[in-house]
């Protein structure tokens, strides 16, 4: 139980600062900084929720 | 040691420093590496000395080296389907060495090194290339529809494929900062309990007595360490393959 609770922290954060890294990549390169930060950490979040529900639904 | 000072020094433990004298010094050998060739050494001499005999009733060595074998085997071959034994020899050199780093470390004076995220960032980036070109290289430019999901409305299209990549990039950060969180923080708390226990002796008869406390803790928390120094390597282990089994079958 402790095991699956890191493994789902693990997941919502590693898409949150993959998110969070492109998005602050992005506006580095194009100089647009909020536009891009905003906008990837909302996206990395849906990945984040997407990765844990891949990690909790039940396999077919 | 920490209690000199009356503070707690937790992450101490996790400097590098090198080792075996001026030789490993002029080359920059630290106790990390020599950890590693430690590990490396124990996993061949026990699959050599193992299956040396090559007996039809296997000796207690034997039974150890084919039981190894046929968990990763097993594990690579039930989760990434037949075309599994072609990454068996990755699979069963990744899960061991991850293994053997976790269990060399609750040795005293050994070091762990899957506690340093240099290490197991190195080993997923190696997952997540091998990976990445396993799909390329079955699947060619094919491979971009994995980050399409069948079904979806064609509006939402450009925003699910962001995510799915997002998704996809969010491996080379989980799998590492899993198996370094749970190694250092295990550490971190013996090591906190090991200062309390310390602390509490140099405080008189009393102290002596309440030392037993932590010390206590620290053999519960051992084999908690066992535990999850087995299952770490088996979860890494383990995604490998469910990465793997994407990239040959793209879902």
């Amino acid at each position: 139980m402790l095991g699956l609770g890191l493994r789902v922290g693990a997941e919502v954060i590693a898409a949150l600062l993959v998110g969070l890294a492109i998005g602050w990549g992005l506006d580095r390169v194009l100089g647009t900084r909020p536009i891009f930060l905003g906008l990837f950490i909302l996206i990395g979040g849906a990945a984040g929720m997407l990765n844990v529900w891949r990690l909790v639904a039940p396999r077919p | 040691l920490a209690a000199e000072h009356s503070s707690i020094d937790a992450l101490g433990q996790f400097q590098l420093h090198t080792a075996l004298g001026p030789l490993g010094a002029s080359v920059n050998f630290t106790q990390s590496n020599l950890a590693m060739v430690v590990g490396g050494v124990l996993i061949l001499g026990l699959m050599y000395f193992g299956m040396k005999p090559a007996a039809i009733v296997p000796g207690r060595l034997q039974a150890a080296a084919e039981l190894c074998y046929k968990f990763a085997y097993d594990m690579c071959i039930e989760q990434v389907g037949e075309e599994g034994r072609k990454f068996f020899p990755f699979v069963f050199t990744l899960f061991f060495f991850i293994l053997f780093g976790n269990l060399i470390g609750l040795f005293p004076y050994s070091f762990t090194y899957t506690s340093h995220i240099a290490v197991t960032f190195a080993l997923a980036l190696a997952v997540f290339l091998l990976t990445t070109g396993v799909a390329i290289w079955i699947h060619g430019w094919h491979f971009l529809s994995y980050f399409v999901p069948e079904g979806a409305p064609k509006l939402l299209i450009p925003l699910l494929v962001l995510i799915e990549v997002v998704s996809y990039l969010s491996r080379l950060i989980s799998l590492p900062v899993r198996l370094f969180a749970n190694m250092m923080a295990g550490h971190v708390m013996m090591e906190v309990f090991a200062s309390f226990m310390v602390m509490m002796a140099g405080a008189g008869t009393v102290g002596v007595i309440g030392a037993f406390f932590p010390q206590a803790i620290n053999v519960i928390l051992i084999g908690f360490e066992l535990l999850v120094s087995a299952l770490q390597a088996y979860v890494f282990a383990l995604l490998t393959c469910l990465y793997l089994h994407d990239a040959v079958h793209l879902h």
